[in-house]
């Protein structure tokens, strides 16, 4: 899709730039939504004016509404990363128990026990041969009673603080303001408390946006209703567009009691659950603000002021250092760092610009105090930077085929072996035949693509076609040299271009905005090198690119780099992953960054 | 047996493809810290001066950024990279505290991008062709003063989506105060979000920028120019000799998004679109509008762009 197409088709872009979350792909998403502005359902507060309050003005769109918010929105996590869906109710079937019953603890004045913790039969109700109410059956008991979920009321945050792990994006396109969350919510976490209030059942959520005339940063604050952004999925169920709302793994609180419904004494129980509302919430907040401001607070742009809604626009992309303006205003300094790959090249001195910025971001990433400077560090990978590395390194391991081949040649001319041995040298030929003539197809798709007469989709299924695990051997034997390797990471970039339309293999997304979480430099022992930006230069060669790392986190809460599409290394697919800083370099071309001067 | 020939195989293909696994050797740099003469900037103390001489484009990773750094630590004041005639990939210098003055000795071409940001930032005689950098292709970010002149880009295409947004050229004020002057700018037949970008990014504003010669001829982008980051206690931005044939820009030539006035004069204006979107509008005078053209033929652009001097009668004569 050349730029002219992406320029007249805004929701192409999106489909090309921004990979839905597997879990959210057989969903309609806004992807088929139309432009027109659709009228959002009256969500709104008095007293909007500018700098001040504002009523909530995100719109809903077609197939869209906001609703209320309540737990069977959200989703507990299991220790495996998964998602486990929302604690659900239990309903205890009628046990005949002929009695006499007098309640202790009504549902207006119940007992409210820490989660956990169970009370007696006599704490809830009591009985008596005649007197109180006649009942002939009885559902629930104090160990086992009638379970009603709910989430706890005017709560943001799961043990009064935002964690990474409640930044889930859902099916919106705007990994980038999820990738600056998880940023902030890393390194600043306080910076999302204070900027988020809840004041009756309202919340309200303070950005910054850009004032033309002060050429200054002033901050708008949006108040609204806890209601988000909701449509009908397949199953008739309604399931959030949006942000993720992770559920606590356990109610805080419970609160007992007993009723007598008919003939039947019944034992409830009310289980609250802390969730993390703040973290959907910040993202219709942000709508909000994109709808009258733009994606960065810089002003409505021609094509956002066509997309109408909040949602589309900040469905339709955007730089994640851009966002941090609307978080720490003037004093959010952002700029961007390339880095290269060749193949054969020495991946270090390549990027010495790129090792400082990355060195200074571990030195700098906790700077909170006043009068410090706090980096905050993300990456991703362009298309044409995947697919141009991807074009070299298919010539690499092309030449390395060849003269494997011709080594066993020569050696079968000189010494032809063993019968055995014969064989192997046969089977290895015509695994090198084979793989030669992928690549060679793989390749002419690639030099399409870069002299622009090939599409991303076409890229994508000839890739996928060559990444099959095990299919060619070459690129799977941990004893080939690592151009195989890296060969075979590429191809689990490019197989995903445009979309992630792979049966769950992927490396990292293009055009999609990791976070950095962390940055460690080792020497060749894996001993940690302690380096700082100004000797880099002079030291580099200390640094070895494999025995270093990179860890990383992916907005998603999901899709880790699965090679073998059996699952994430570390046996978590929350999205957090770590890469060597050899595969690093290979496989992202450009560090967003932002400086905010506290 | 096997593994012998497995390594001579090897060995062979390291002389076959040229390359190593090893830092390649750099080239012999002249790297001249020594003191010399300097203009001091104004209001700082008196500075000495280091020059780096490069050749090629070893020169430029390590040993450039090595003598930066040498440069930093003797408070070298300003920094100066002198390029020999030929092809680079990429320049990147950065400095909280040095001018830095890059000066092209013979046609010099990057094939990929340039990045400076330093306390003042001079850059002459360069051209970025036929590269996809990863995100702009040119970045000067200034405290004090930045200087360009006798720049081009040709069929340069950022590798950001549109919707990444970022500028093939990145003009960004460090500080409150900066000015900036941009003398024969060429940008031809290249692609990215927008073409020249002036942001508001961190606390910098610059007090003024002028522009004198810019062409813009046959670029794919969503604008031309987006301009956010002007002191309001400044001048604003002064383009003049200005030749514009665009006739794909998906937004407008101008967003502005600063009311600090901008104002072309002398200019020659032939445009596919909007001249303006956003809540401020550009003030043009003195100049000729022409008709909007079909199509703009990107080659007689990028020879003309060869000559560096921008004759605004000459061009008009390419738009059709």
């Amino acid at each position: 899709m050349d730029l002219q197409e992406r320029v007249a088709s805004p929701e192409k872009i999106e489909q090309s730039i921004e990979p839905t979350p597997e879990a959210q792909r057989e969903d309609p998403s806004v992807e088929q939504a139309g432009h027109e502005g659709h009228e959002a359902p009256k969500d709104t507060f008095s007293g909007a004016n500018d700098g001040g309050q504002n009523d909530l003005r995100a719109s809903a769109y077609k197939g869209t509404e906001h609703k209320a918010a309540k737990l069977g929105l959200g989703t507990q996590v299991g220790a495996d990363g998964k998602p486990l869906g929302a604690p659900q109710p239990v309903k205890e079937g009628k046990v005949a128990d002929a009695t006499h019953v007098k309640i202790v603890a009504a549902e207006n004045s119940p007992l409210t026990l820490a989660a956990g913790t169970a009370p007696t039969e006599a704490d809830l109700y009591t009985r008596s041969d005649k007197g109180g109410k006649s009942v002939g059956f009885r559902s629930g008991t104090p160990a086992a009673p009638n379970v009603t979920p709910e989430m706890e009321p005017d709560n943001l945050f799961i043990g009064g603080a935002p964690t990474v792990e409640d930044i889930r994006q859902g099916g919106l396109g705007d990994c980038y303001f999820q990738s600056c969350l998880l940023g902030i919510t890393q390194n600043d976490p306080a910076k999302i408390k204070s900027v988020m209030n809840f004041t009756g059942h309202e919340v309200s959520v303070t950005l910054q946006r850009f004032d033309a005339k002060t050429s200054t940063h002033i901050p708008v604050t949006t108040k609204t209703s806890t209601t988000l952004l909701t449509r009908k999925n397949k199953s008739g169920g309604i399931s959030l567009v949006g942000s993720g709302m992770r559920v606590a793994p356990t109610a805080k609180q419970s609160k007992w009691w007993a009723s007598v419904s008919g003939n039947t004494v019944e034992v409830h129980r009310k289980d609250l659950y802390e969730t993390a509302l703040w973290a959907p919430m910040m993202e219709k907040a942000y709508a909000d603000f994109a709808q009258r401001f733009g994606s960065t607070g810089h002003g409505l742009s021609k094509d956002e002021k066509k997309l109408g809604s909040g949602y589309k626009i900040i469905n339709a992309g955007g730089a994640v250092e851009e966002c941090y303006q609307m978080f720490y205003g003037d004093a959010a300094a952002a700029s961007t760092q390339d880095m290269n790959f060749t193949p054969g090249q020495n991946i270090i001195n390549d990027n010495i610009p790129a090792l400082q910025k990355l060195l200074r971001y571990e030195a700098q990433k906790g700077n909170t105090a006043a009068g410090q400077t706090q980096t905050f560090m993300h990456a991703r990978m362009s298309d044409s930077g995947a697919v141009s590395r991807g074009d070299k390194l298919v010539d690499q391991v092309m030449g390395l085929l060849f003269f494997q081949q011709l080594g066993d040649d020569i050696t079968g001319a000189i010494n032809p072996g063993s019968v055995a041995e014969q064989i192997q040298r046969l089977t290895r030929t015509i695994d090198r035949t084979a793989l030669q003539t992928a690549l060679t197809n793989l390749q002419t798709t690639l030099k399409g693509n870069i002299a622009g007469t090939v599409g991303v989709k076409k890229v994508a299924s000839d890739a996928e076609a060559v990444a099959v695990p095990d299919k060619f051997p070459h690129l799977w034997d941990p004893t080939m040299p690592a151009p195989f390797r890296n060969l075979r990471e590429n191809l689990g970039i490019l197989l995903n271009l445009g979309d992630d339309s792979s049966n769950k293999q992927r490396m990292n997304y293009t055009a999609h905005a990791y976070e950095v979480h962390g940055v460690h430099l080792a020497d060749k022992t894996g001993g940690p090198l302690a380096l700082t930006s100004a000797d880099l230069p002079a030291k580099a060669a200390d640094i070895d690119p494999e025995k270093s790392s990179v860890q990383m986190h992916n907005p998603h809460a999901t899709n880790e780099p699965d090679m073998r599409g059996t699952g994430p290394a570390d046996g978590k697919d929350d999205g957090q992953f770590t890469y060597t800083l050899d595969q690093f370099l290979r496989c992202f071309d450009l560090l967003r960054m932002n400086d905010v001067t506290h | 047996m096997l593994t012998r020939m497995w390594r001579l195989a090897l060995i062979a293909l390291m002389f076959a493809c040229g390359s190593s696994n090893s830092a390649p050797a750099p080239a012999p740099a002249t790297p001249a810290p020594a003191p010399s003469s300097a203009v001091p900037s104004k209001g700082n103390p008196p500075m000495t001066a280091s020059t780096f001489n490069a050749k090629s484009d070893a020169d430029l990773a390590v040993p450039l950024l090595t003598a930066l750094g040498a440069a930093e630590k003797a408070k070298a004041g300003t920094f100066t990279v002198e390029l020999a005639a030929g092809s680079y990939k990429k320049l990147q210098l950065e400095s909280d505290d040095l001018a830095i003055v890059v000066e092209a000795a013979g046609a010099v071409t990057f094939s990929e991008s340039v990045v400076i940001r330093a306390r003042s930032v001079e850059l002459r005689g360069i051209t970025i062709a036929n590269a996809k950098p990863a995100a702009s292709a040119l970045v000067i970010a200034a405290s004090e003063k930045a200087e360009v002149a006798n720049v081009a880009l040709l069929s340069v295409q950022s590798s950001s989506s549109t919707t990444e947004g970022d500028p093939l050229i990145d003009l960004i004020a460090r500080k409150k105060g900066a000015t900036a002057t941009l003398d024969r700018l060429w940008i031809v037949d290249s692609q990215a979000s927008t073409l020249v970008r002036i942001p508001a990014n961190g606390p910098g504003r610059w007090a003024s920028v002028a522009v004198s010669g810019i062409v813009l001829a046959g670029n794919r982008a969503k604008r031309g120019f987006a301009i956010a980051g002007m002191d309001p206690a400044g001048k604003g931005v002064a383009i003049d000799n200005a030749f514009v044939a665009e006739a794909g820009l998906g937004e407008a030539l101008f967003e502005l998004a600063t009311a600090k006035p901008v104002t072309v004069a002398d200019s020659t204006i032939a445009l596919k679109g909007e001249l303006s979107a956003g809540d401020f509008k550009p003030a043009v005078t003195a100049s000729e509008l022409m008709k909007p053209p079909a199509k703009v033929d990107p080659k007689a652009f990028l020879d003309a762009a060869k000559g560096g001097a921008i004759d605004r009668k000459q061009l008009r004569g390419l738009v059709r």
